[in-house]
């Protein structure tokens, strides 16, 4: 969900698996982001739409994803949560070693 | 543009995933194997999806699961397949050089648990109202193939020093389960439509 903001409106499979190897430093496999968004959409966290099919893909559409206000909603709930979570351990204070 | 991803690879992404983002996933597939990927990257790609696709079947038909898990559990395999008869049958019955009475001993076992299949899967399709008759010959057919190749690999597997129960109640009822959630999930129709409330069992 984070990467569906990173990436804004080129939120579609390649990118958004691109965007999490980045992030997290592992490859991603593209049916499991996939199967993630699927789960997403079906919670209604997420929406999707079609692209135009083009040459490069075999004539085949991107699928463009992007997160309802649900979906933004949830993200800030967990955030807030984490933070709360994070907050005040005095031994995860400083730099990494 | 790089030459095309393997063919069978393809086709096993095509068949065996879901049809809901499987065009968009083929071209996302497509679109990296040609900018910079090889044809390992494309198989472990397509496996992956395959896997990923698998559990999220086994999710969403959670109710097929339970019943093959149940079929598996109350068919009495051992009073079926270890009774004196069977056994003697299969020692001394099958008048045949080996490999010949391997095998032959493979396909009356799977013949006798392809009963037990189509019996199961015909009580399945009319609890449920997602028959689909093309559909349920090819998840037939499918389902024979798994058992006869699911049976070889364990009647291969007894060689190995199971512990017996863990032998004869997991490893032995696997090729008849698996075999069961194929031609269920092939014979019925979208995954969504079979829920609880379409099983009347």
């Amino acid at each position: 969900m984070l990467a569906l903001l990173r990436l804004g409106e080129d939120a579609y499979g390649v990118p958004i698996a691109q965007e999490i190897e980045r992030q997290t430093g592992r490859e991603v496999a593209l049916g499991s982001v996939y199967a993630a968004l699927e789960r997403l959409q079906g919670k209604g966290l997420v929406s999707s739409r079609l692209g135009e099919p083009t040459a490069a893909r075999g004539g085949k559409a991107k699928k463009y994803f992007r997160l309802t206000s649900q979906g933004l909603r949830e993200v800030r709930e967990t955030r807030y949560a984490l933070m709360n979570l994070w907050r005040g351990l005095r031994e995860l204070q400083g730099e990494p070693t | 543009m790089k030459s095309r991803p393997p063919a069978l690879a393809t086709w096993l992404f095509e068949s065996l995933t879901r049809r809901e983002h499987r065009e968009a996933l083929a071209g996302d597939l497509l679109e990296e194997y040609n900018r910079r990927r090889s044809d390992t990257w494309y198989w472990r790609q397509v496996l992956a999806a395959v896997v990923a696709n698998f559990r999220t079947e086994l999710r969403s038909r959670w109710v097929s699961v339970v019943f093959a898990l149940v079929v598996c559990g109350v068919i009495p395999w051992t009073q079926l397949f270890l009774n004196k008869g069977f056994q003697s049958f299969l020692v001394t019955g099958i008048q045949l050089k080996w490999p010949g009475s391997f095998l032959v001993g493979i396909a009356l076992i799977s013949v006798v648990q392809s009963t037990i299949l189509l019996a199961a899967l015909i009580i399945f399709i009319a609890s449920t109202n997602g028959f689909h008759s093309r559909r349920f010959w090819i998840g037939f057919c499918a389902a024979l193939f798994v058992l006869a190749v699911g049976n070889t690999v364990v009647a291969i597997l007894q060689v190995l020093p199971w512990p017996r129960p863990f032998f004869y109640y997991v490893v032995w009822r696997l090729p008849l389960f698996f075999s069961l959630i194929v031609s269920m999930w092939a014979a019925s129709g979208h995954a969504r439509q079979i829920g609880a409330s379409h099983l009347a069992l």
